[in-house]
């Protein structure tokens, strides 16, 4: 806080001996070392806290398990093959969904990108399918499928497409200009102009909608498991839940947000050497 | 022509949607499947049923818990973004744990909110604060950090202080950022009043939703997924106009500089 304001000479010496030290820590914690060393710390702090009250009582037990529990139920699952054959069921649906969005977005968006009057006509129905909520379609999923990988399939298409498909039009429009008109004067054939021009150019539109995709996908995914009572970590939840195993359930909620976090973290890994030339990527690293 | 251009525009908008609802219309009308049953049907079962009967007892009290958890959530998304983007250390420290929360898909908390809360109202507004609130508060946190240093400079060379600094130059700079995480609240949201009250509650758009397909009342199953479509549909369009109305400098200054 007091790092923003400059305080006039006139200021007592201790405040000016607090205001120092937040900057130096502010500059400790922007070293790789430091940040490292602060996440840590937060991390590990959190959990000698949630010990700490959990054995004190003040967490009420019966809604909350103590932080060691917790862990030790973490490592009993994943040394339990049931545990790994649930997320097998959540990851290989998501995956097997995100495959075919990117088959149907991307013939669907160079359309759309390209030709006016189909972006016209699809406009309004792309903007009322756009923010329907994904979970909404699950009863009727449920009512028409029962529960069914093809049903989660179904559902996953329908609520997680819309990202990419919006970056995608937003990709096939930047293809264009100078880039495009000098393409044309170099006479690149469709090959280079396809591989040098067309695909780079879609790239950060398309990894960009991909992420926001497969983010929604996993939603999408485990709430039909927990509400439609299909396979996968949703489902184990709510099973650990009714049986009142309250250390697994939390468990397993720990789990799935590691699962987010993996994608997340295959999606910067992949993304570095797809688009270390584009400049916000250059940007970053300088 | 500007005239004739507009109706163009409006033809080429309009077949596609007018089309396939036509089709659907006839295509259904004499249907006797269990399962796809007349436009007509789901029509008046959603007028009757849930715009006359349940307004009160399921639309309502959806709307009024969305609104509520949307408000905390987006208020304090941005004031904790605020804080959080102003202090290196405190960014440091918060990363990872911000970071997984994040990644959680929200509708796994709902569990854990049914423990702390029971079924009701203040679980259905705890789950969509918790788990919505990330988007708005990391996209605050970047917009903040986004504030060209000499600007910092200048501010602090006008001695302007921290509730004018946070007015005047924090907030306009990060305002595109912050409202583009709103964006995704909303939805996160819209996700999360939904799949609570399915899973915990007792009245409410969900619950209705569940309750007919889990009673195979198909035509009542399809009337409030069309109802839930056209409130999402609406929500996000008085988002977009309320988003150009607080931001309406930008898109002048943007439309002058024309970058972005």
């Amino acid at each position: 806080m007091s790092t923003t304001t400059l305080r006039p000479r006139t200021t007592p010496t201790g405040r000016r001996a607090t205001d120092r030290l937040t900057r130096r820590i502010n500059l400790a914690a922007e070293t790789p070392a430091g940040r490292f060393l602060f996440g840590f710390g937060a991390v590990l702090a959190v959990f000698v806290v949630w010990q700490i009250l959990s054995v004190s009582g003040i967490l009420p037990s019966a809604a909350i398990p103590s932080a060691l529990q917790t862990l030790a139920a973490f490592a009993a699952l994943l040394a339990s093959p049931a545990f790994w054959s649930a997320l097998w069921a959540t990851v290989s649906v998501v995956l097997l969904g995100l495959v075919l969005i990117v088959v149907i977005a991307t013939p669907l968006a160079i359309l759309l990108g390209l030709v006016r009057f189909a972006e016209e006509s699809a406009w309004f129905v792309i903007e009322f399918l756009k923010p329907i909520p994904p979970v909404a379609l699950i009863p009727l999923g449920l009512l028409l499928w029962g529960p069914s990988p093809g049903m989660k399939l179904f559902l996953i298409i329908l609520g997680a497409i819309w990202p990419l498909l919006t970056q995608l039009i937003y990709g096939v429009r930047e293809v264009g200009g100078t880039s495009a008109d000098m393409a044309r004067s170099y006479r690149l054939g469709w090959w280079l102009t396809t591989s040098r021009l067309v695909v780079p150019s879609m790239l950060p539109f398309a990894m960009t909608g991909l992420r926001i995709s497969a983010a929604i996908a996993v939603i999408v995914a485990v709430v039909t498991e927990m509400i439609g009572g299909a396979d996968g970590l949703g489902q184990e939840i709510v099973v650990a839940q009714t049986a009142g195993a309250l250390p697994q359930m939390y468990a397993l909620i720990v789990a799935t947000g590691l699962l987010g976090l993996a994608i997340n973290g295959i999606f910067r890994i992949a993304e570095a050497p797809l688009l270390f030339w584009h400049p916000s990527y250059r940007k970053e690293a300088a | 022509m500007s005239a004739q251009n507009h109706l163009t525009l409006f033809l080429t908008r309009a077949w596609l949607p007018v089309g396939a609802v036509v089709i659907w219309w006839f295509a259904s009308a004499n249907s006797t499947s269990l399962y796809f049953p007349p436009l007509q049907t789901i029509l008046t079962t959603l007028w009757s049923g849930l715009l006359v009967d349940g307004l009160v007892t399921d639309v309502l009290p959806s709307v009024v818990k969305f609104l509520i958890g949307f408000a905390i959530a987006a208020v304090l998304g941005i004031v904790l973004g605020i804080c959080i983007g102003m202090s290196s250390a405190l960014r440091a420290a918060t990363e990872p744990i911000v970071q997984f929360l994040r990644s959680l898909p929200p509708p796994v908390l709902l569990p854990i909110g049914l423990l702390l809360f029971g079924i009701g109202p203040s679980m259905s507004v705890a789950i969509i604060v918790i788990g919505a609130i990330w988007p708005t508060l990391l996209n605050t946190v970047d917009g903040v950090r986004s504030l060209d240093p000499l600007v910092k400079d200048m501010s602090r060379s006008y001695r302007l202080t921290m509730p004018q600094y946070i007015r005047f130059v924090l907030l306009p700079n990060a305002g595109p950022q912050i409202f583009a995480g709103l964006r995704t609240t909303l939805q996160i949201s819209i996700i999360l009043i939904v799949v609570s009250e399915m899973v915990a509650s007792t009245s409410g758009i969900g619950f209705y939703l569940l309750n007919s397909q889990q009673t195979f009342a198909v035509a009542e199953t399809w009337a409030g997924t069309l109802l839930l479509g056209i409130l999402g549909y609406l929500a996000n369009l008085a988002f977009l106009r309320l988003e150009r109305y607080v931001l309406r400098w930008q898109y002048g200054m943007r439309a002058l500089t024309s970058k972005g």
